[in-house]
C-alpha cells in the first residue's frame, strides 16, 4: 500500500514537469516562424537605420525598450512586468501619435533669466504613449506598496476597457491593442523625455528562440 | 499470486510513468540557443531562413558608423563619444532647457529653447568661434536688438572650439561651468574645456551625431 502511495506521489510530480518540458520543446515550424518574425523586425530595423533618426525598439520576450540609432543601442531600458490587452499580432512598425504633454515655463521678453528649465524630475511617470495603427504603451513606475500597485492595476485595467471601447466607436475594423509596462521611476520619466512626436518604434522578437 | 499481478501492474504504470523522462530532460537541455541554431540548421528548411538572418545583421551592422561617433543623452545631461562598442568619451553636459520665450509683437509666435532630437552630424569645426547673439538673447537681457550686425559679436562666451550640427545649434564650451550637468542652455550643447578639446579632436565634418 505503502509502495502504491508512493508510485501516485511520483507520478504526480512526474507527470506535469514532462508535459511543460514537452510543451516547451520548439518544434521547428515554431523555430521557423520565429525566424520569420526575427527576419521581418530586422528587414523594417535596416530600413529605418538607414535614415539619421531615433527609434525604439519593443521586445516583449525579452522584457526589454530599447532606444537605437543607426542599429546602434544608444541606451536600454529594462521592463519590470508587462502585460497587453487585445489578441491582434502586434510584430512590426508603428509611429507615436501622442506623447504626454509638458507644461513647459515662459519668460516674457524682458523678464529676469530665473526661470525654471525642465528637468528630467519633472517628467511624468505615468503616461500613455499612442502609436499608429493601433497600439498603445501605458507606461507606469514601479511601486514598492503593494495597495499602490493594486490601486495602478486597477486603474489600468479600467483604462484598458475605455480605451478599447473607444476604439471600438471610432475605428470600425481595427482593434487597438493596449500594452501596459512597468519601469523604474527614472526610467519612466526619460522615456517620456526621449520620446518625440513621429517616433518610430519596433515591436516584436531582437533575437532568435 | 494476487500481490505478484498487482506488483507487474505497477511496474507496467512505472514503465509509462518514467518513460517520457530521458524524453523531456533531452528537450531540456536542447533549449540552449547553440543547440537549437545547430539543430536548425541542420534543418534544411531553416538554412536559408537562418542565411536571411545573418544577411540582414551584417546589413545592419553596416549601417552603423564605421569610426567615431558622438551620442547625447538630453535627459541625463551626457555627451559620449563612441567608436563601436567602446565609449572613448564620457562627458557631462548642459542642454537645452525647454523653455518658452514669446516673440514680442507675434501674438502665438515663440521660442522654444530645446536640445533638438534625432540623427545629425556635424557640419562644421570652428576654432576661437565668437557668438552671433540672436534677438532672443537681447529680449532675455531686456536689451533692444541692435541695427547694426557688428553690435550681436560677442567673444570670449563660446570657449575654444565650437562644432555645428545645423540651424544655428552648436557644441561648444562654457564660462559657466558650475552649470554642466543641468538643462540650462537655448538648444546648444556645452562642455568644460578639456571635454570640448577632446571631443574637437575626434570629430571631423560628417561625424554623426544620436540625440535623445
Amino acid at each position: 500500500m505503502t509502495f502504491f502511495v508512493l508510485i501516485v506521489s511520483l507520478s504526480t510530480l512526474v507527470w506535469p514537469s514532462t508535459v511543460i518540458a514537452l510543451d516547451a520543446s520548439p518544434q521547428p515550424a515554431d523555430r521557423s516562424s520565429a525566424i520569420i518574425q526575427v527576419n521581418r523586425l530586422l528587414e523594417e530595423e535596416v530600413k529605418l537605420a538607414a535614415r539619421p533618426q531615433i527609434y525604439l525598439v519593443l521586445d516583449l520576450d525579452a522584457s526589454v525598450l530599447i532606444i537605437k540609432s543607426r542599429g546602434i543601442e544608444l541606451h536600454r531600458v529594462p521592463i519590470q512586468a508587462w502585460r497587453r490587452d487585445g489578441d491582434r499580432s502586434i510584430e512590426g512598425i508603428y509611429r507615436l501619435r501622442a506623447r504626454p504633454a509638458v507644461s513647459r515655463p515662459k519668460a516674457a521678453p524682458a523678464d529676469d533669466t530665473s526661470v525654471t528649465a525642465i528637468e528630467l524630475q519633472h517628467m511624468p511617470d505615468q503616461y500613455e504613449l499612442v502609436f499608429d495603427p493601433g497600439v498603445v504603451i501605458a507606461v507606469s513606475p514601479l511601486q514598492e506598496r503593494p495597495w499602490i500597485r493594486l490601486k495602478r492595476a486597477a486603474q489600468d485595467w479600467w483604462n484598458g476597457m475605455r480605451h478599447r471601447l473607444r476604439i471600438g466607436d471610432t475605428d470600425v475594423g481595427t482593434s487597438a491593442v493596449r500594452i501596459s509596462i512597468m519601469l523604474e521611476q527614472e526610467a519612466a520619466r526619460s522615456l517620456a523625455w526621449t520620446a518625440t512626436d513621429g517616433m518610430p518604434i519596433l515591436i516584436g522578437l531582437t533575437t532568435l528562440p | 499470486m494476487f500481490q505478484r499481478r498487482m506488483r507487474l501492474q505497477i511496474a507496467g504504470l512505472l514503465v509509462i510513468l518514467f518513460a517520457p523522462i530521458p524524453l523531456a530532460s533531452g528537450t531540456l537541455a536542447s533549449r540552449s540557443e547553440r543547440s537549437i541554431n545547430a539543430r536548425a540548421a541542420s534543418t534544411p528548411s531553416l538554412q536559408p531562413l537562418l542565411a536571411r538572418h545573418a544577411a540582414l545583421k551584417q546589413k545592419l551592422a553596416q549601417l552603423a558608423p564605421p569610426q567615431h561617433y558622438i551620442v547625447v543623452d538630453t535627459a541625463h545631461n551626457r555627451l559620449y563619444v563612441k567608436r563601436g562598442k567602446e565609449t572613448v568619451l564620457t562627458a557631462i553636459a548642459s542642454t537645452g532647457s525647454g523653455t518658452i520665450l514669446e516673440k514680442p509683437n507675434q501674438p502665438g509666435s515663440q521660442w522654444i529653447f530645446d536640445t533638438p532630437r534625432g540623427g545629425f552630424s556635424i557640419q562644421s569645426r570652428l576654432t576661437n568661434p565668437v557668438w552671433v547673439k540672436p534677438d532672443w538673447a537681447f529680449l532675455e537681457e531686456g536689451i533692444q536688438v541692435p541695427s547694426n550686425p557688428a553690435e550681436r559679436v560677442e567673444s570670449g562666451i563660446l570657449g575654444d572650439y565650437a562644432l555645428g550640427f545645423g540651424k544655428g545649434f552648436f557644441i561648444h564650451g562654457t564660462l559657466y561651468t558650475r552649470l554642466l550637468g543641468k538643462n540650462v542652455t537655448h538648444g546648444c550643447i556645452r562642455l568644460n574645456d578639456d571635454d570640448l578639446r577632446t571631443v574637437y579632436k575626434l570629430a571631423k565634418v560628417g561625424t554623426p551625431l544620436m540625440i535623445f
